[in-house]
């Protein structure tokens, strides 16, 4: 084993040992991050089976052909919409969009369109937007997309054809 | 990474956010907003209501977008999972270029709504 597993499996231990006593004593500070970590969990246990199991779904039904139609060099402006309309629809937060991304690119979407997506998912998620817009209001909502789209596009672009005359290369998830 | 999120959010309790973020200069608290926004992951089911709360209790405009902006484009508690799919280099600049967007999204919001100037 490892030095660095050895140190993480104590300190998860010691985390989880530590949530316990809490409990059992009624030490307030460690019941109140038990239920924080409690809430995450439950949060990210709704989300993520599903994410990835539309993710392996995606991996086999979707051509290659397809993804690079739509997301890939040739797609021009429409990737970039895609994209967009794409990342609308993502729920959760970016630890779902990272792996979307990533197996978009694995079927061959250009690197400018994945980070667009990855900011737009940041930005844009449509059940967010409204949630957001019933508590701070419809024109605060508007100014940010109307701001900060065209800057994630913009951004995108540079940062893709920067790294694509790298030659860089994703390299393999986890 | 769960496990740190709890840990953080205990330590930044609301309390703390509404007494940095509602001063009366607003520069200070954009500081303030855009550092909690970034290091914090928190889902929007909490950061809006608490969005929605610091509003009401006179929190500028400009210091919730720098807050929002941040929480969602930056991510220091995610960047572990973004670095195991595109590698440290990217990860940095992407972030790098969420704060940058951040910023701009919150000068906007402070025209819009003649917070400054």
């Amino acid at each position: 084993m490892k030095r660095n597993d050895i140190i993480r499996i104590v300190g998860i231990s010691g985390y989880f040992l530590f949530l316990i006593i809490s409990l059992v004593v009624g030490f307030n500070p460690g019941k109140e991050i038990g239920s924080n970590f409690g809430s995450f969990s439950l949060d990210m246990l709704k989300i993520l089976p599903g994410a990835f199991i539309l993710i392996g779904l995606f991996e086999v039904w979707v051509k290659r052909e397809t993804i690079e139609k739509h997301f890939g060099e040739e797609s021009g402006v429409r990737g970039y919409i895609w994209a967009i309309l794409l990342s609308g629809t993502t729920v959760g937060g970016l630890y779902v969009a990272f792996p979307v991304a990533y197996s978009l690119y694995s079927k061959g979407a250009k690197l400018s369109v994945i980070f667009t997506y990855i900011g737009a998912a940041a930005i844009c998620r449509v059940p967010m937007a409204i949630f957001e817009a019933s508590f701070l209001g419809i024109k605060f909502t508007a100014i940010r997309w109307l701001v900060s789209l065209p800057l994630v596009i913009v951004t995108s672009m540079l940062l893709g054809n920067y790294l694509t005359k790298r030659n860089y290369k994703l390299m393999n998830g986890k | 990474m769960i496990i740190l999120v709890s840990i953080v959010l205990f330590l930044i309790p609301d309390e703390v956010i509404s007494k940095y973020l509602g001063g009366s200069n607003k520069f200070i608290g954009v500081i303030f907003a855009s550092l909690f926004g970034s290091i914090t992951l928190m889902p929007g089911f909490i950061a809006f209501p608490l969005a929605g709360i610091l509003l009401k209790e006179g929190v500028a405009y400009i210091v919730l977008a720098a807050f929002t902006t941040t929480l969602m484009m930056v991510g220091v508690l995610t960047a572990p999972i973004e670095k195991a799919y595109f590698g440290m280099k990217v990860t940095v600049i992407r972030n790098v270029i969420g704060l940058f967007i951040a910023l701009f999204v919150t000068l906007a919001i402070g025209v819009a709504f003649g917070e400054i100037f």
